[in-house]
């Protein structure tokens, strides 16, 4: 039967997508020696502290930032709106570890401004207080400033689509806007608010540029040095596998607090959404708390990058960029659609057939987002590299023909590991644009004689356009700024702007590296301007 | 003549929990049934089996003499020929009014199709709408296209799931009487799912009243109110009271207001125990009966009073008078009882 | 349904062009490199040039580079495998994924200790961790090894960059190969007590900070101070010319070196080749251009170096065979894990 086909064809590319997690997952069969021990004694402890302290300063910081902005350019009216609208989106196109480096060369003991104030004052060293940008404060900081877009995006899009009437309500019954926003507005926006927040702790669980720049032990930093210093491959995996139960812990948590609650949106008039005008010191208040997030999470390390790119890009900038620049595009874009396609096709197949293995297919097929990309990396690198040469084994048994690595060293097994990282965001936006079209759709269109993968086609793509979209732009925007699958996993002499910038800057030449950086943040912001201008149009519509 | 829909000792289940059992039924063509009953009896389930979106856990059902579901097989709706018209309405916003009355009409050249929007456009009174998009209509629109939608491919059979329940009360009755007229007029087979008995009445052929999960009494809307079947469909159809009796030996029935006659359940014996129920219009009132009864309560209802008179026992008994004769609550008036069709059921 | 199908049949399509495997069928050599692309590229270019061997590039960290190369088994299109430090040398010949070589030239040229004594590796250029001082606030003559900076007298003065860096960690295994285990480790927990500041950055960090006054002594390679003092950034410049060098141990093993060196990769399908790169880039001209570029010292005699090498004199290097480093590596990150060396 046809629903069938779909659940087992979805079930059978989820389950690809899920082995390297199952080649990581593996290794708690193997036996591990007495590092564990040693592990247990001396640093876990740090590991898992560190870790849990990282990621509840991420998400508070980036909760107060993301929401609190989302609601007030998306809910008020204040000088510069307009603008903030779409700038907030900045600064997601910045990877962590280049506003980690971007900062520290501004903060640091040794950086102009600290420099520059003791030059002012005659103090010296231990003289003074200044805040320790490279701690754990900081690194808290810096995930936040460049993560915070993926809760404002996806919390703002819940503002606009949400009825005025409800907010109203809560109005008429006494309650002014602060309490209309805190009882009302944001329950009614929590799955999109927590979709976004998951993204956020994932990608801080997967950080490692950040945390090992700034000497923040965390089980991603634990993971390398059990491995490379260490030389124990199966510890770091155990590692690896713990964390992907904190991912599991991070999803179920998520999806037990929205476990009743449906959120449909019946597509019926809305009264259009009039802006809440902000006045005096709220009116200042809230450019200035969105001025200040733009400020730190872009403008300041764009414009350090900016400064130190104009003095290195006549060494930096030869043919060879140029290279860079379409070898960076061509992978963001294959891989992007990939996934569009991919996390569509998983959706809908949940949609169509929501049994117990499809949805643990799609959830597996979703963890990779948590893991640090050196991890998926080589989860993709051994079952590839098995499968090539026992092919290779067989062909030659079979008919004295070695047909060597088929997949290993492709740019196919660079998308593949692509897909098992960034499916998982694909697979949000997808799955939170799904949730607000009614089964009577669906229904509607199939009594009228209407399969279901027509229906896709004619009903679910057209409808989903904005999330789509928003899948599309958010994986570009993420395979940009990878790093160290690329590293791995990459064919020889194909560089992208993402390793240049790493290799320059983990020389410690930042200077150098911020040509490439800077081409990167470049290149994120196209998608960024594209998504936040479909965001607002789509809203036009509505009215 | 052959039967549109028919269904036969059909139950459906949601992971192992039995909604709805044992329902059989048939529907001739040009008939406009209804599933009645109150939320949750298993009426919506029952019609989205028949559908297709939901398989069987028993039974059969034909549609146009076509198996098309069994336990563990089922046609797929796309290819069942029915309409549907959703209680949300389910307009695609993303197309124009005539888009979606259009979307099921395939294996047609552009001209015939938009010959044919065009006609139910006219037919509902929206060709002005062709370009408008869903969410620019009113409610009462929007349903209004939601049904073309359904009704454009010329489905077998049209199945509504409460299509009227999110409109105010006027537009719900206007409605109700247009789009029978619609069914009528091009000999539509249909089935409505409500929870309101007078636009089943309005709408409906037959009737079926549905209630804990199973289909009590599929027959006339006269039936229904007059000759309920059991105790469920006498309290859930209209007004009325249970009226004790003792069963008497020339196999009449002895009430606190006399001896009434008529046709007696099988195994009635002289002597048992017995209920009647008295619905408002059996209750005459005249001012010329000897049975005087005091008033209780009274509500006016515009052309009638609806009195709870009470019987000496303080049984109380429900009778319908125009209004014009206003009587105060204490007043003792006249009454005789007028009752054609009567339904007794043995005591609880 | 345009959407999907578009970029459908885009993919299909890319996905084929693409999923075609890279095979070196005319002369090439396939590199999988830990040396950073700027700093091996141009010299593969000159090979090039006098060789018309074309040679392919992927770069990355060691290990994952060696994980590759494990995976894909004898059917690695890599032939030869350069890294950074002596320890994966060492990690990938135990992984059996090298094959011995042996070059006249090579054994003249290169000091043993630099050379795997089976001959699966040969280190290329030599990189020195020495203690770096701040003029003025450090009489030379108080420095003296590596071991004395656990003396109390250096509480709060000393930046290092995190334990999980390679060079630290191969500085504690040469430290274990000369005392032994307990003594190490007595000197790890002396020297974090007196480190200024939790460890973090990179070697660079160290040397600017020392050079703003949060300490007195920093412990970085050489190269980078050399990377600073030519920079063209006048900050950076004016950092490191606060900073002397000073060789620890001259009287006794020397100064902790490690080396960059490349090893054959057993499923290398022309290991002649493969060495007459690693032969090339043991030249004269190559290990120049190592010294001018990256301010790295020369793995063999009688080469000249720079004018910023030559200012910090010569030195006695510790005579460990490196292998050594690799064997312990994993016995030293332990260490400093129990003193407490994030």
């Amino acid at each position: 039967m046809r629903v069938n086909y779909w659940s087992a064809s979805s079930s059978a590319i989820a389950l690809t997508l899920a082995i390297p997690l199952f080649v990581v997952v593996a290794n708690i069969f193997v036996p591990a020696g007495e590092v564990w021990q040693h592990l247990a004694e001396t640093v876990l402890r740090d590991y898992v502290v560190n870790s849990l302290l990282l990621m509840l300063g991420v998400a508070l910081l980036s909760l107060t930032l993301g929401v609190g902005t989302a609601w007030l350019v998306s809910m008020t009216e204040f000088p510069g709106r307009r603008m903030f609208e779409w700038a907030l989106l900045l600064p997601m196109a910045i990877p962590a570890y280049i506003i980690a480096y971007t900062y520290t060369g501004m903060l640091d003991f040794a950086g102009p401004v600290q420099t520059t104030l003791r030059e002012l004052t005659g103090w010296g060293y231990g003289d003074y207080w200044f805040p320790e940008i490279r701690s754990l404060e900081g690194a808290a900081i810096m995930l936040a400033l460049v993560l915070y877009p993926y809760i404002y995006l996806l919390a703002r899009a819940a503002f606009l689509s949400q009825s005025l009437c409800v907010l109203e309500v809560s109005r008429s019954l006494g309650n002014g806007p602060w309490r209309t926003f805190f009882s009302v507005g944001l329950p009614l926006a929590r799955p999109a608010i927590a979709a976004g927040l998951s993204l956020v702790l994932m990608e801080t669980l997967a950080d490692y540029g950040t945390v090992q720049y700034f000497g923040v032990d965390t089980f991603t930093t634990g993971i390398f040095r059990t491995w490379y210093g260490l030389d124990n491959a199966p510890a770091a995996a155990q590692l690896a596998a713990i964390l992907l139960l904190f991912v599991v812990v991070l999803v179920t948590l998520e999806r037990y607090s929205r476990r009743q609650a449906r959120y449909h949106d019946s597509g019926r008039r809305k009264s259009p959404l009039t802006r809440l005008p902000l006045r005096g010191w709220g009116r200042l208040g809230a450019s200035l708390f969105c001025l200040a997030t733009l400020l730190f999470g872009f403008l300041l390390p764009a414009g350090q990058l900016g400064l130190w790119a104009i003095d290195t890009y006549e060494e930096m900038i030869d043919q060879r960029f140029a290279t860079l620049v379409f070898n960076t595009l061509k992978l963001a874009v294959l891989a992007s659609l990939l996934a569009l396609v991919t996390a569509l096709l998983l959706n809908y197949a949940r949609r169509l057939q929501p049994n117990r293995t499809v949805r643990f297919a799609v959830r597996a097929a979703g963890m990779g987002y948590a893991i640090p990309g050196t991890v998926i990396a080589v989860g993709v690198v051994i079952p590839f590299g098995w499968f090539d040469n026992t092919l290779d084994s067989w062909m030659r048994e079979q008919f004295d023909i070695s047909s060597g690595l088929l997949l290993s060293g492709t740019l196919a097994a660079l998308l593949f590991a692509y897909l098992v990282r960034f499916l998982a965001v694909s697979l949000h936006a997808v799955e939170s644009g799904l949730e607000r079209i009614t089964p009577s759709m669906d229904e509607a269109a199939r009594a009228m004689g209407e399969r279901p993968a027509s229906i896709l086609g004619r009903i679910h793509i057209p409808m989903l356009k904005g999330s789509l979209l928003t899948a599309l732009l958010l994986v570009f925007v993420d395979v940009l700024k990878e790093l160290p699958a690329t590293l791995i996993l990459r064919p020889f002499n194909f560089n992208t702007l993402a390793v240049r910038a790493y290799e320059l800057a983990a020389d410690e030449r930042l200077a150098d590296a911020a040509s490439a950086a800077l081409a990167i943040v470049i290149a994120g912001l196209i998608p960024v301007f594209l998504l936040s201008r479909s965001l607002s149009q789509s809203r036009e519509e509505k009215k | 003549m052959k039967s549109e829909l028919e269904l036969k000792d059909v139950a459906v289940a949601y992971d192992g929990t039995t909604v709805i059992e044992g329902v059989s039924l048939s529907l001739k063509p040009g008939v406009i049934g209804s599933l009645l009953g109150p939320s949750g009896c298993g009426k919506t389930s029952l019609l989205r089996a028949i559908a297709g979106f939901e398989p069987l856990s028993c039974g059969e059902i034909h549609l146009n003499e076509r198996l098309v579901s069994q336990p563990g097989n089922s046609v797929p709706t796309e290819q069942r020929r029915v309409g549907m018209v959703f209680q949300d309405f389910a307009l695609f916003p993303h197309l124009s009014v005539a888009k979606n009355v259009a979307f099921g009409l395939k294996n047609m050249d552009a001209r015939q199709r938009d010959a044919r929007v065009n006609e139910l456009l006219q037919l509902v009174g929206l060709g002005h709408l062709k370009d408008a998009h869903p969410h620019q209509l009113s409610g009462g629109q929007q349903q209004r296209i939601a049904l073309t939608r359904a009704m454009a491919p010329r489905p077998d059979i049209l199945l509504m799931d409460e299509p009227f329940s999110s409109l105010d009360t006027e537009l719900r009755e206007q409605l109700a009487r247009e789009v029978r007229e619609l069914l009528k007029r091009d000999g539509i087979t249909a089935i409505l799912v409500t929870h309101d008995q007078l636009e089943a009445f309005a709408m409906a052929d037959v009737i079926g009243v549905v209630g804990e999960g199973q289909l009590h009494q599929w027959d006339t809307g006269y039936n229904i109110y007059h000759k309920p079947q059991n105790r469920f469909v006498a309290d859930f159809i209209g007004q009325g009271v249970m009226l004790p009796g003792k069963v008497s030996e020339k196999l009449a029935i002895d009430t606190e207001l006399g001896r009434i006659k008529g046709e007696l359940p099988e195994g009635c014996k002289p002597g048992c125990e017995i209920e009647l129920l008295l619905r408002p219009d059996d209750v005459l009132h005249d001012d010329e009966s000897t049975l005087r009864l005091e008033v209780k309560e009274k509500a006016f209802r515009g052309a009638e009073y609806l009195y709870t008179l009470a019987l000496p026992s303080g049984q109380p008994i429900l009778c319908l008078v125009q209004s014009h004769h206003n009587h105060k609550v204490g007043e003792r008036i006249g009454i005789t009882l007028d009752v054609e069709d009567i339904a007794l059921f043995p005591v609880r | 349904m345009s959407l999907l199908q578009r970029s459908a049949s885009l993919l299909l399509v890319l996905g084929i062009t693409f999923s075609t495997p890279v095979t070196a069928a005319a002369p090439e050599l396939n590199l999988y490199s830990a040396r950073k692309e700027a700093l091996i590229q141009p010299l593969l270019e000159r090979f090039t040039e006098q060789t018309e061997i074309k040679v392919n590039l992927v770069t990355g960290k060691a290990d994952a580079l060696l994980k590759r190369l494990s995976s894909e088994g004898r059917n690695s299109p890599a032939d030869i495998l350069l890294t950074t430090d002596a320890g994966r040398l060492h990690r990938a010949k135990a992984a059996g994924v090298t094959q011995p070589f042996n070059s006249e030239s090579l054994n003249r040229l290169v000091p043993a200790n630099y050379r795997d004594p089976e001959g699966h590796w040969v280190g290329l250029s030599v990189r020195s961790r020495p203690i770096l001082y701040v003029k003025g606030k450090v009489d030379p003559s108080e420095l003296s090894s590596y071991e004395a900076l656990s003396d109390s007298r250096w509480k709060g003065r000393i930046c290092i960059r995190s334990s999980s860096n390679i060079y630290n960690q191969s500085l504690t295994a040469s430290l274990i190969a000369g005392n032994g285990k307990a003594e190490t480790e007595n000197w790890a927990k002396g020297l974090v007590a007196n480190l200024a500041r939790p460890p973090k950055g990179g070697d660079r960090d160290q040397i600017k900070a020392a050079a703003a006054g949060q300490c007195d002594i920093a412990i970085a390679n050489t190269y980078y101070l050399a990377g600073m003092l030519n920079s063209n950034k006048a900050d950076q410049v004016a950092a490191a010319e606060k900073m002397a060098v000073f060789w620890p141990n001259q009287g006794d093993r020397g100064a902790h070196v490690n080396v960059s060196g490349a090893a054959i990769t057993r499923s290398s399908k022309n290991p002649e080749t493969a060495l007459k790169l690693i032969e090339f880039l043991a030249s004269e001209a190559s290990q120049q251009w190592y010294a001018e570029v990256n301010g790295e010292y020369p793995v063999r005699q009688g080469v000249a170096v720079g004018d910023t090498l030559k200012a910090w004199g010569e030195f006695k290097a510790d005579s460990l065979n490196l292998g050594q480093l690799g064997e312990l590596n994993g016995e030293a990150v332990m260490l400093m894990d129990r003193a407490g060396w994030r």
